[in-house]
């Protein structure tokens, strides 16, 4: 058996620098990758342990009709809940937490690029996952469906805060997976280790920087969604209220922008690894590198063009219909293009059968299957009648039982000896399996057929003549047959852990980079970086790694050192510095914390000062990072010298910022659609006569245009700073007093006012951050060369610009053009 | 095979190409929705014309954009060839309902 160890002294002076200290303090301002990926995952975990229990609750219920197991009301948190556990505390996290511990390892790095914001991620997670959940202890769980639908989940039908616990909690998780998307783009197109160009980038990091940037676009649709219809709860800005110019299908609309890429969200890191398992156990390289990654990006982008097909029985005219049922059919494509590719690699190795790839086989069985029901359901006149019956609960289980737990399932068998450094020790993961495999069919196959017989979704009793009953007793019974089966999977795992032998170096001979390193991994992962340019064989590679031959093989002054590449070609072009364990993370979740929960109360100074206390730790957060000095050239290794932690545009905090906007710009594109749609096409009360364009606005158009100009020239100069400073400022005040109609009189208005809120805030970020900059600027932090600050500033600010001047001709001209 | 001045990275090719794609669907879900709040019997012919329009105008640049690639060579040109070749299916495809469902109804 050979176990790799590092060169002696090295894994010592390493750890020394990269380890997470012991004890209660330790365990909160830990940064490390590798303990926060596990930490993600162990939540997630219980977070599905949770939507489980929830689930058995669901099927007793329906295992016989006319039940007084539960009430109608509790009935309606219980289904709530479960759907909002499983896609948003789990699935999602569960990612997450894979390639928060996994990303480093396959792409030779020590760290993800931002180390701190993995750890405020994951206390905005467990805050408001946790807030979620707890609701149902009071009896005050979300209870109008996962999805939230309105007139059902606003404050005319659901008066209590239950429905106010699932908006503010969740977009508080949101804020979590959007920290993580960004996270996740910087870190596979920046860390990387030298010599790994994209083209020769493991499947697996492709699959996870496809699915970041799919959240980065798809997530602000629900987040922006949330916060206007808790607006309209708390407020009485009428969005989607129809007396008052609204429309409940914006709701729709919204969601869905969000709710369809979301299911391939949680589908292709789940098919990445899949990608990963099966060249493995196949015993050869997988087939169809570039045609995998060809598909990737085909999903993600096709995946955005099939929303309104959950909205197929609204009433949308025929060829708006046409549009997106093609696009259903043709996401189809795609995803077979990796179903044959896997296919052809098993066919053209020499596979064996190990437990991982049992799952692999549960998940082709499944997922094909949940495919085929997804392609008659993208068939126009057949969703018509299913919609909404038991037959779309079979669908989208099939979809996301089979396409992702699955799948994870085999993932976590395959990279349990990674984790915990053990080899399985009975065979109680093959019963599992059996067990979870006969329970599910079981449970889902009868969904089919009472959703085509006409049972609808979400009804918490049915009367006793209507065929349904033994389809539904068995539902009920196979659900805790797959309930045996995950115990067992709990239980095998624990065993693993406690009794396992330990675990050979790579076992499964996979020839990957993350067993080129001891497992558990130590909190380094590599005591050199792989130099990947000129490939040796793998077992040679690994020794020449442990033995420190590589990329920055030593430890120098108290740096926390990692490579940073090229994006494109894979060459090392700077040495990043990563922070160590801070408390401060913890502090920024705690302020989110205190800016969300108040909000459930209407304490909204609370609220306001959770706001305050979010921008004065993100000010102090930046404060801490650069230096006074220009970067010096260091020695890595291989005969190479790069800079340290250049201050300019090839900062990953520059590529951050910029996929920041990116999801800043999907929500504000999700508002201008929201404007529009009331304009166009909602069947509105008319609303007052647009307002014409006053002082406040050319105002406001002015600041907008100056910070444009004064980004647009983005060299050093405090009087750059200046103007973008003053511009900006000015352009929030012309928007805060643009004399705009009241947003509760008429959804358009509530529309245009929100509008305007968003460009305030935007000109008032864009003030904090040139001020912050001239205050950098004067402490010295800022030289010709390191102008990170200042570009990000111009960024910002013509960010600001763009969105404000979009918007001004929303809330302005669109009115008077649709007269 | 020369690398082709203009033509970026193999993969970036491939993204910019499907965001051809996703200009074509969004630009013709929104000339369908604003041709039908706006249109009288007169401007039917009109409005059936600026999509088909609409769709012919995303289906020449990826056409341009397959031939350049197939004439010259990128970082991932095979990325970049599948991956334009499937957003010009894409669209095509797309586009087909124009041909036979009503648009306003």
């Amino acid at each position: 058996m050979t176990v790799l160890e590092p060169a002696p002294g090295l894994d010592g002076e390493l750890d020394a620098l990269w380890r997470t200290p012991h004890g209660r303090r330790g365990w909160l301002s830990a940064v490390n990758h590798t303990n926060l990926g596990r930490r993600f995952i162990v939540t997630a975990c219980v977070f599905f342990g949770i939507g489980g229990l929830l689930a058995m609750l669901i099927r007793i219920q329906l295992a016989t009709p006319a039940n007084a197991f539960l009430n109608a009301g509790l009935y309606n948190q219980i289904f709530t809940l479960h759907g909002t556990v499983m896609m948003f505390l789990f699935a999602i996290p569960l990612f997450e937490g894979m390639a928060v511990y996994l990303l480093p390892k396959i792409l030779g790095a020590r760290d993800l690029a931002f180390p701190r914001l993995t750890a405020y991620g994951y206390w905005c997670y467990l805050f408001g996952g946790s807030l979620v959940v707890g609701s149902l202890a009071f009896g005050v769980a979300p209870d109008a469906g996962w999805f939230m639908y309105t007139p059902l989940s606003s404050r005319p039908y659901s008066p209590g805060i239950n429905a106010d616990i699932w908006l503010i909690g969740i977009t508080f998780v949101e804020v979590s997976a959007v920290s993580a998307a960004v996270e996740i783009v910087v870190s596979v197109l920046k860390v990387r280790t030298g010599g790994m160009p994209l083209s020769r980038m493991p499947l697996l990091a492709w699959y996870l920087l496809v699915t970041a940037a799919m959240m980065l676009v798809g997530f602000p649709p629900l987040i922006l969604g949330s916060i206007l219809l808790e607006i309209e709860r708390a407020f009485g800005w009428p969005f989607f209220d129809p007396t008052r110019g609204g429309d409940p299908l914006l709701w729709q609309h919204l969601f869905w922008l969000f709710g369809h890429p979301e299911v391939y969200i949680i589908f292709l890191p789940a098919a990445g690894a899949v990608s990963t398992m099966i060249p493995v156990f196949a015993r050869r390289p997988i087939l169809g590198y570039d045609w995998i990654v060809v598909s990737i990006v085909a999903l993600a982008f096709l995946s955005f063009g099939l929303w309104v097909h959950h909205m197929f029985a609204v009433g949308i005219p025929h060829l708006a219909l046409g549009f997106f049922s093609a696009a259903s059919m043709l996401v189809a494509i795609p995803t077979a293009v990796q179903i044959f590719a896997w296919i052809g690699t098993l066919l053209a190795g020499r596979p064996v059968l190990r437990l991982p790839m049992l799952f692999v086989c549960g998940f082709f069985f499944i997922f094909v299957a949940g495919g085929l029901t997804g392609v008659m359901l993208a068939v126009v006149p057949f969703d018509w009648q299913a919609h909404d019956t038991h037959f779309v609960v079979a669908h989208l289980h099939y979809v996301l039982i089979g396409g992702f737990l699955f799948p994870m399932m085999g993932a976590a068998y395959y990279w349990l000896p990674h984790l915990t450094g053990r080899m399985p020790v009975y065979n109680l993961g093959t019963v599992s399996f059996w067990l979870l495999f006969v329970g599910f069919n079981l449970t889902f196959l009868p969904m089919h057929l009472t959703g085509l017989l006409g049972m609808p979704r979400r009804v918490y009793s049915y009367a006793p003549d209507l065929g349904w009953d033994w389809l539904n007793l068995l539902s009920s019974v196979a659900s805790f047959v797959m309930a045996m089966g995950f115990a067992l999977f709990l239980a095998d795992i624990l065993l693993q852990r406690r009794f396992g032998e330990r675990a050979p170096a790579d076992p499964w001979q996979a020839g990957t980079l993350e067993w080129a390193m001891p497992t558990p991994p130590p909190s380094y992962n590599f005591a050199s970086q792989p130099d990947l340019s000129h490939p040796s064989p793998s077992e040679a590679l690994a020794s020449e790694i442990a033995a420190g031959r590589h990329f920055l093989g030593f430890a120098r002054n108290g740096w926390r050192e990692t490579l940073a590449v090229e994006a494109a070609s894979g060459r090392p072009d700077q040495v990043l510095l990563l922070p160590g364990p801070t408390l401060l993370p913890l502090w920024m979740g705690l302020a989110t914390a205190l800016f969300f929960v108040p909000a459930l109360f209407g304490l909204y100074p609370l609220t306001l000062l959770g706001a305050v206390l979010v921008i004065g730790l993100t000010l102090a957060w930046l404060w801490s990072m650069g230096s006074r000095d220009d970067p010096p050239t260091v020695p890595v290794g291989r005969g190479l010298s790069i800079v340290a932690a250049p201050a300019d545009r090839r900062s990953p905090l520059h590529w951050g910022l910029a996929a920041a906007l990116v999801a800043d710009g999907s929500l504000f594109a999700a508002l201008g659609f929201g404007q529009a749609f009331l304009h166009l096409v909602a069947p509105n009360v008319p609303a007052d006569d647009p307002v014409p364009i006053g002082a406040a606005a050319i105002l406001a158009a002015a600041g907008l245009a100056a910070a444009a100009g004064a980004a647009a020239g983005s060299r050093v100069s405090q009087a750059r700073l200046g103007i973008a400073a003053a511009g900006s400022a000015l352009a929030m005040a012309g928007m805060l007093l643009l004399p705009l109609p009241a947003p509760t009189e008429h959804a358009q208005a509530a529309a245009a006012n929100a509008l305007a809120a968003f460009v305030a805030l935007h000109a008032g970020m864009a003030s904090i951050a040139a001020l912050y900059s001239l205050a950098r600027l004067r402490a010295g932090y800022v030289s010709a060369v390191r102008d990170l600050a200042l570009r990000n500033t111009a960024l910002l600010a013509a960010y600001a610009a763009g969105t404000g001047i979009l918007a001004l001709a929303l809330i302005h001209l669109l009115p008077l053009a649709v007269r | 095979m020369r690398r082709h001045p203009l033509l970026p990275h193999g993969a970036a090719t491939a993204v910019g190409a499907f965001a051809i794609w996703a200009s074509a669907f969004t630009l013709l879900y929104i000339v369908q929705a604003l041709g039908c709040r706006f249109r009288g019997a007169e401007t039917m012919l009109l409005h059936r014309a600026t999509m088909y329009g609409v769709w012919i105008v995303h289906l020449v640049p990826l056409t341009l954009l397959l031939i350049a690639l197939l004439q010259s060579s990128v970082p991932m040109r095979r990325v970049a060839i599948l991956g334009t070749a499937a957003a010009l299916g894409a669209t095509a495809w797309t586009g087909l309902p124009l041909f036979f469902a009503s648009a306003c109804q």
